[in-house]
């Protein structure tokens, strides 16, 4: 693979991981037309889930046990299962009881859960994960835990024997996988469609029967389950995972879902990808140039919404008279 | 069980501070067609709202065939048979004729009788059929209303409350959407509650009238007494 080819892969592997959160923004907001700024940190909260997981699989002895699809399908389980609970808790706690308030009382109180859960898990991982590194550690375990408060290490359960351009393929092919499921269930099923129909127009919606409660619900778990998913990707890609990668991770993916169009899943798509593009090409044609990639990613945000304010996908908001 | 299939007992409603409805009484007997008048902002559209359970009832009750159900979700009522066609705002422009239907009838499992409806749906609007993969909003305005009523119609429907159908709809076109909705009441024997301002049209399919102003009921009466009183002419209305 020549220099450039490189370059290609990699930012569509970054890009990958940010149109995961991204979607995951696009699904709140088109039900909810909130922007659940903590989105990141579930993201996050996920990959330290698989974390804890595969340590405690381990503990268990399971792994010399069962076949590594098998605990690997296990442990996402696990991971994405806590994932839609935090979600759903994140919808009851901090966006429901402002459901009558201005639309600024949610976006405050997601910021501010968004930081309780990075703290939660800085406070948490280090002192649960210290206590088990000793046996760990023993069997050579890939996990390695620094000390501290982060990075912990990702466990490589994306094909862990075999070289970084496969597990780079497979990373690419989840994504793919989950986003065609993603449209199959958004234009086949009647959850789907009627989550679309929210997203359209949320009174009407209503009058036509749909149980908008419930589908609010649904798409909290699914979204949860997509940040899972984009954390677990994040996590192996950057093979660690540090506590507070939630935040940066949810700006990208948020401004990817903007830069996009926030209500269009092929605009969180191109969003994502864009951003992986500019982030990837920028630290690797630039000398030096990774300490200026998240400058100029977001300068070129900026840029982007100077000039196109609904979004690559989006439609110019009329306001009504 | 009673001849009246929808009641309004007293009900008042607000957006925030402004009232918006104040006592409304009202009662819809089964298989006639009841109509609201009433001008802009005199709080039509809360009254439906309300009945549906997208405003909340202040004060009083909202009783649907016998049952309470001034505190049952939306979905619910809906689903239990009132259904609204709202022609301004009742189809979901971004997606196929299709979709709006399936959206329409989203409480009707059985695919049997979702088809034979649609049959029965296709046959009065043979224009629907042909255009089934188009999107709705590029429909034109009296191809919308018959989408937005038939999204209605194709449920097991015991009231069907239409808000004004017709709305922004060339004269010629009021016309035919109105003699469709006599032929409704008179195949199916469907209870038709009509919220309009185009005063002659309601009338002239209507057996009872309701005026609304200022979020009161100023008048109720038979269609026939109501044509010749002196409230619709009063130059607001």
């Amino acid at each position: 693979m020549n220099f450039f080819t490189s370059l290609v892969f990699s930012a569509i592997l970054l890009g990958c991981t940010y149109t995961l959160v991204a979607i995951g923004y696009c699904l709140f907001f088109g039900v909810l037309d909130v922007v659940v700024f903590c989105s990141g940190d579930i993201a996050i909260f996920g990959a330290f889930s698989i974390i804890s997981a595969y340590v405690m699989l381990y503990d268990l002895g399971l792994f010399q046990v069962l076949p590594i699809a098998v605990t690997t399908m296990i442990i996402l389980a696990v991971a994405a299962l806590l994932c839609a609970l935090l979600s759903i808790l994140t919808y009851r706690v901090s966006i429901k009881p402002f459901e009558r308030s201005s639309a600024l009382m949610p976006l405050l109180s997601t910021i501010a859960l968004g930081t309780v859960i990075r703290e939660f898990l800085g406070l948490l991982f280090r002192p649960l994960l210290m206590t088990i590194t000793g046996p760990i550690t023993r069997v050579a375990d890939p996990i390695n835990i620094t000390s501290g408060r982060n990075p912990q290490a990702m466990p490589k359960l994306i094909a862990p024997n075999s070289s970084i351009d496969v597990r780079n393929y497979i990373i690419i092919a989840v994504t793919f996988l989950i986003i065609l499921l993603l449209f199959l269930f958004l234009n086949k099923t009647k959850m789907g469609l009627s989550m679309q129909a929210i997203s359209q127009n949320k009174e009407l919606a209503y009058m036509n029967g749909i149980n908008v409660r419930k589908t609010i619900n649904i798409t909290f778990v699914i979204g949860g389950i997509m940040l899972a998913i984009g954390g677990f990707l994040l996590g192996s890609y950057q093979s660690v995972v540090r506590f507070d990668t939630g935040s940066l991770y949810g700006s990208k993916g948020f401004s990817a879902a903007v830069v996009g169009g926030l209500k269009s899943i092929w605009g969180a798509i191109i969003g994502g990808m864009l951003l992986g593009f500019v982030e990837v090409f920028v630290s690797g044609l630039i000398p030096g140039g990774t300490q200026y990639q998240n400058i100029i990613a977001f300068l070129v945000v900026i840029v982007f919404i100077v000039f196109k304010p609904e979004g690559i996908l989006g439609e110019k908001v009329i306001e009504k008279v | 069980m009673s001849n009246i299939i929808l009641q309004v007992e007293n009900l008042s409603t607000s957006y925030g501070r402004i009232p918006m409805l104040m006592g409304v009484n009202m009662s819809v007997h089964k298989g006639s067609v009841c109509t609201v008048l009433g001008p802009n902002g005199a709080g039509k559209s809360t009254l439906v709202k309300a009945i549906l359970g997208l405003v909340r009832a202040d004060k009083g009750k909202i009783i649907f065939m016998d049952q309470d159900v001034t505190h049952v979700p939306s979905h619910k009522r809906i689903s239990s048979g009132i259904h609204v066609a709202s022609p301004a705002t009742g189809t979901f422009p971004k997606m196929t004729v299709e979709t709006n239907l399936r959206l329409g009838a989203y409480n009707v499992d059985d695919k049997n009788i979702l088809e034979q409806r649609l049959e029965e749906v296709f046959h009065s609007f043979p224009i629907l059929k042909n255009r089934l993969q188009q999107k709705a909003g590029t429909l034109s305005g009296g191809e919308r209303t018959m989408l937005s009523i038939s999204k209605a119609i194709i449920n097991d429907t015991k009231i069907l409350i239409l808000d004004e159908p017709s709305l922004g709809l060339a004269p010629i076109i009021v016309e035919e959407v109105f003699r469709f909705l006599k032929k409704l009441h008179d195949e199916r024997e469907l209870t038709i509650m009509l919220v309009e301002q185009n005063i002659n049209k309601a009338l002239s399919i209507s057996n009872f009238g309701y005026v609304l102003q200022k979020g009161q009921i100023i008048y109720e009466g038979d269609t026939s007494v109501l044509q010749d009183s002196d409230i619709l002419k009063n130059p607001v209305m």
